[in-house]
């Protein structure tokens, strides 16, 4: 990593990424490809690209490892490790919102309803997710005309 | 009016047509209920709408269970799951009672209005409540910040657009549905007109009353409806307020109920409707006066 990036300002950074990233998914059309590749692959991969930055340099060189809590809050003590497994959230919690955007849209899940659940998405990930699949399961699989 | 109906469907297929789309279609409901169903916009919104309150009690759930707050004497998330299953039920009956509409008056401009607000309205309901619920603070009657004051009236404008949705609906069924004289239909017109005038009414008193609570008198011994969580010691305005809202449900089933099995429908659900409306507002003013439904304790 760049010595004179912080871990505070690279925060900033990734978040401000995903936050677009959220915004072009909950407000912008969808049939503009270009538009909805913003949140689908290029946010992802930019900020997947950045985990690997930080995760391959900090999560392996520290104390703590993933075999119990304490060791997870261990290795979690380094800012810049903390800051990876944010940006693994970020990263992934976007990829799966546009995930669930391009389904809803496959379902004729109006916009409306899309709306709540790609926030609860971005702010709690598994719990978007599970609302979006409750309501898929309930529906029967169609071959969808594009 | 239907003159802007017929111009609001022919531009979306016009459009359709004009970008050589394929007609959509879209992946439909399960356990074969779609076969009485239209995949028009207003039945499509109704049916996601009412998937969704039900997705959200599968996650609140879980939060049920591992959650040991308690807020008002009952369990943290006691309200929330109710409301997701009402909205649920809510949405459920509005979509199945308006296939008695025509597609092009129930995809029409009036209703479609009325089915977006409705939805919102129902979205912004259920998360503001299950957000209030998971930081423990209570959603209706808080004034204690000023943004929960907002947030308060604001779930009042909502609860006026739900119960908007079903007496607009029940107008329509009366003015635009197949004259059939079927005991399902006179059902659906009064269970969703009369429901919806009652349930605004009792809700408004209760949203307005000075003691800021839906009970009316001193709890002391907490004594309740198992479940349901009404009080069985003082008034509880919510016992009217559920009566009437499932008017909506109990006058049009057993309208329908009737009809398979040729009894005469109309007088049994006229009936039926005037006597749900008395027992709503006999269980009102004993709410009111502040005195339990069974007066065990006396």
């Amino acid at each position: 990593m760049n010595a004179s990036l912080t871990a505070e300002q690279l925060f900033g950074f990734a978040g401000q990424a995903a936050s677009i990233g959220w915004l072009i998914l909950v407000f912008l059309p969808r049939r503009i490809n270009f538009l909805f590749f913003i949140p689908q692959y290029f946010i992802p991969f930019g900020l997947s690209l950045l985990y690997a930055g930080l995760a391959l340099t900090y999560l392996n060189s520290g104390e703590g490892g993933f075999g119990s809590i304490g060791d997870v809050r261990t290795l979690f003590q380094n800012d810049f490790a903390l800051l990876a497994g944010w940006i693994h959230y970020l990263a992934f919690d976007l990829f799966v919102g546009a995930w669930i955007a391009r389904s809803s849209d496959e379902i004729g899940l109006s916009r409306l309803i899309q709306a709540p659940i790609l926030i609860a998405t971005f702010m709690f990930g598994p719990v978007g997710l599970v609302l979006f699949l409750s309501i898929r399961a309930a529906l029967t699989k169609v071959e969808v005309a594009r | 009016m239907s003159f802007l109906n017929n111009i609001s469907v022919s531009i979306v297929t016009g459009f359709r047509a004009i970008l050589r789309l394929p007609p959509i279609e879209y992946p439909k409901l399960r356990f074969g209920m779609s076969n009485c169903l239209d995949n028009d916009r207003v039945s499509r919104v109704w049916m996601m709408a009412s998937l969704f309150a039900l997705a959200m009690l599968v996650i609140i759930l879980p939060a049920y269970f591992f959650d040991n707050r308690v807020l008002n004497d009952a369990p943290i998330w006691a309200k929330p799951i109710k409301f997701s299953l009402a909205l649920t039920i809510h949405f459920v009956t509005l979509l199945i009672l308006a296939q008695q509409l025509e597609r092009q008056r129930r995809a029409g401009i009036t209703l479609t209005f009325f089915a977006y607000t409705a939805v919102a309205s129902m979205l912004c309901e259920v998360l503001y409540i299950t957000i209030q619920a998971s930081r423990g603070r209570q959603s209706h009657y808080n004034h204690e910040t000023s943004f929960e004051h907002f947030m308060y009236s604001m779930m009042g404008i909502g609860a006026v657009f739900l119960v908007l949705a079903s007496f607009v609906l029940g107008l329509m069924i009366w003015r635009y549905g197949k004259k059939d004289g079927s005991g399902l239909r006179l059902g659906s017109i009064l269970g969703l007109i009369l429901g919806s005038a009652l349930t605004l009414h009792y809700a408004m008193t209760m949203a307005n009353i000075s003691s800021q609570s839906h009970l009316v008198g001193q709890v002391v011994s907490h004594a309740k409806i198992p479940f349901l969580g009404w009080s069985l010691e003082v008034g509880d305005l919510r016992i009217p307020h559920f009566v009437a809202t499932h008017m909506m449900q109990i006058l049009p089933l057993a309208g329908w109920i009737l009809d398979r099995y040729k009894f005469r429908s109309k007088w049994l659900v006229l009936s039926l409707a005037l006597f749900l409306t008395a027992l709503s507002s006999y269980l009102f003013t004993l709410a009111l006066s502040g005195k339990p439904i069974l007066l065990n304790n006396l």
